[in-house]
């Protein structure tokens, strides 16, 4: 089996699309299956225009955190799913 | 222009992280807009969350419920609100672990857990920059 190298380019034209929650404001993202999870929660970050960086944050898929150096298509991301983007800690003191 | 809070929800508020913190832990909350007027807070959450005297986490699965349901109801986090044992101040750690990461989101800090009789002026309150520094100008909070 040869396995897909992951890209670091923007989706074409025609790319499937997931859907993001950040905070109750959802947008869809065009993806590349075989782009990581930190690409996209980096794409995120622009969009949604957020301050925090990407290790802050995390993309989870039905309540689980998708692995951050995987591919899209390894992380089992699917066309017209909706993912959730959130802080991983949310603490103060 | 800062954002509108009713007397009634800031009451709500001060009692909710009365009785949560019993005058010995910290407490959190957050305060709640329509997404289509986040100025004018309209209600109150009170996560799942941890605490002791001097911190606090929010639990992440409830957190992951909150947005779900955010995002059916248009409503948004405005802000998140806590108490200190002490003077109210924004540390380090409520400077990195916000609940959103959006420039404009405020945060207020409530001295002595809450305990005293709502006075704004020993509140801090401090709003999210485009830089991603924390600025406290008044006035953030107006009263409704």
């Amino acid at each position: 089996m040869v396995e897909s190298a992951a890209v670091d380019t923007e989706p074409g034209v025609d790319a499937p699309t997931v859907v993001i929650n950040y905070g109750g404001d959802e947008k869809p993202f065009e993806y590349d299956p075989r782009e990581t999870v930190e690409r996209l929660i980096a794409r995120a970050i622009e969009r949604f225009h957020l301050t925090a960086q990407p290790h802050q944050l995390g993309l989870f898929l039905d309540g689980a955190e998708l692995p951050r150096d995987q591919t899209l298509e390894h992380a089992h991301v699917k066309p017209d799913v909706h993912l959730l983007l959130k802080q991983i800690v949310v603490e103060g003191g | 222009m800062g954002l509108q809070v009713g007397e009634r929800l800031l009451e709500q508020s001060l009692s909710t992280m009365r009785r949560c913190g019993g005058g010995r832990r910290e407490c959190v909350l957050f305060w709640a807009a329509r997404a289509s007027d986040t100025s004018r807070v309209i209600l109150v959450e009170h996560p799942a969350h941890t605490a002791t005297r001097d911190g606090y986490s929010v639990d992440g699965n409830w957190l992951t419920q909150l947005w779900e349901r955010m995002a059916t109801d248009d409503t948004r986090v405005v802000a998140q609100v806590h108490t200190h044992p002490g003077v109210a101040f924004h540390s380090r750690t409520d400077d990195a672990f916000p609940a959103l990461s959006t420039p404009g989101f405020v945060s207020v800090v409530i001295p002595r857990y809450a305990t005293e009789d709502l006075d704004l002026g020993s509140w801090f309150v401090a709003e999210l920059q485009e830089d991603g520094n924390w600025q406290s100008q008044p006035p953030l909070i107006v009263i409704t």
